[in-house]
């Protein structure tokens, strides 16, 4: 799997080392209900089935990047990724997530910016659809700066809430983001 | 970090690497005058401590070349949160010292000595120093009786700082011979 550097951070396989880390940072309630599939509490075990999921189980449509700071903690304080294998052939989702403390900083929509790059070409996506839970302003604040557009809104699971969750999906093409570059 | 760092494990408790979001139990707890005026450097009010902050403040006690920093969780606590830590690290060539706090949910359990005691079995076996000192404010004795289980043998009073108190309290001072 490809390592991908922005100015501040370094996307990068994930390894096991990163489990408790990433059990804190996910195990934070106002994390975890952000996100769709994440049980709440969230056990170290959870995050080493994750680790174990990115490492072992190779996918060619599913990159997903642990996010490490330079000059930071040595693990990963988040993920990014872009998940095709349920997706139809060209299309792939964009996930992520990183922990509470390094939030309003900028750090997903740098990371998001070299992954969408990074899907556009290098897995030569002609289309990225992405998801919001509805009242997650920062997450929409990261699309739209990424130039995607709302489709619709429907309803989605929230593993941690334990119940169906308005979900904004929001869609970018490959020719927008090209025009947009 | 932490793939260096392994866990130590006593009977009810492992003793971990710190990881980022630690950061979130530090600063609940530390912002508590209860906690913050047993320790001696913390001040009252307690400024939140950002992760970088917190990074670069234990960037050196992260990578210590000697001693050792641990997060305290349970062992049945599969998500294995901080419930407080301790580090036993080196002053000088001769002299460590220990320093601990552990929240306030977790208090009355004695977990405090049972952790202090699986650090202790660790750097006795890793550094086996010469002489660690440790103290407590002469108004908390949960504190000395932690000290006392492990060994620990009053050697003085003195008064020190307090920093959360603004004031200097009357202080034990103990130390563990090799």
């Amino acid at each position: 799997m490809k390592i991908l550097e922005t100015d501040r951070l370094i996307l990068r396989p994930f390894k096991m080392s990163d489990a408790q880390s990433v059990a804190t940072l996910i195990g934070n309630y106002d994390v975890a209900k952000m996100l769709s599939r994440v049980p709440y509490p969230y056990a170290l075990s959870d995050a080493e089935g994750f680790l174990k999921m990115q490492i072992d189980e190779i996918e060619p449509r599913r990159n997903v990047f642990a996010i490490e700071i330079k000059d930071g903690p040595e693990v990963a304080v988040g993920a990014i990724g872009v998940h095709g294998e349920n997706e139809p052939e060209g299309q792939a989702e964009l996930g992520y997530w990183i922990g509470e403390p390094y939030w309003g900083q900028g750090y997903v929509s740098e990371a998001a910016r070299q992954v969408v790059a990074f899907a556009f070409t290098d897995m030569g996506l002609h289309t990225i659809v992405a998801g919001h839970f509805v009242g997650n302003m920062g997450s929409r604040k990261i699309l739209l700066g990424l130039g995607f557009e709302d489709v619709d809104i429907a309803k989605r699971h929230s593993t941690a809430r334990g119940q169906d969750v308005d979900c904004a999906n929001l869609v970018l093409s490959r020719s927008k983001w090209e025009n947009a570059k | 970090m932490s793939q260096e760092i392994a866990d130590i494990v006593t009977e009810r408790l492992i003793l971990r690497a710190p990881v980022p979001g630690d950061t979130h139990v530090f600063n609940r707890e530390l912002a508590k005058f209860d906690i913050s005026s047993k320790l001696a450097r913390v001040p009252h009010p307690y400024p939140p401590m950002t992760e970088e902050a917190w990074w670069n403040f234990n960037r050196a006690r992260k990578f210590p070349a000697k001693g050792v920093w641990r997060i305290i969780c349970r062992r049945e606590d599969k998500t294995r949160t901080c419930i407080g830590n301790f580090a036993i690290q080196p002053e000088d060539d001769e002299i460590w010292s220990a320093g601990y706090w552990v929240a306030e949910e977790a208090w009355g359990h004695g977990y405090m000595s049972e952790a202090l005691a699986g650090g202790l079995g660790f750097v006795r076996e890793t550094w086996n120093p010469k002489r660690i000192v440790a103290g407590a404010f002469t108004d908390n004795p949960a504190s000395r009786r932690v000290l006392e289980k492990s060994g620990f043998v009053l050697t003085h009073e003195t008064e020190e700082w307090s920093e959360a108190r603004q004031t200097k309290v009357p202080h034990w001072n103990f130390e563990l011979v090799r």
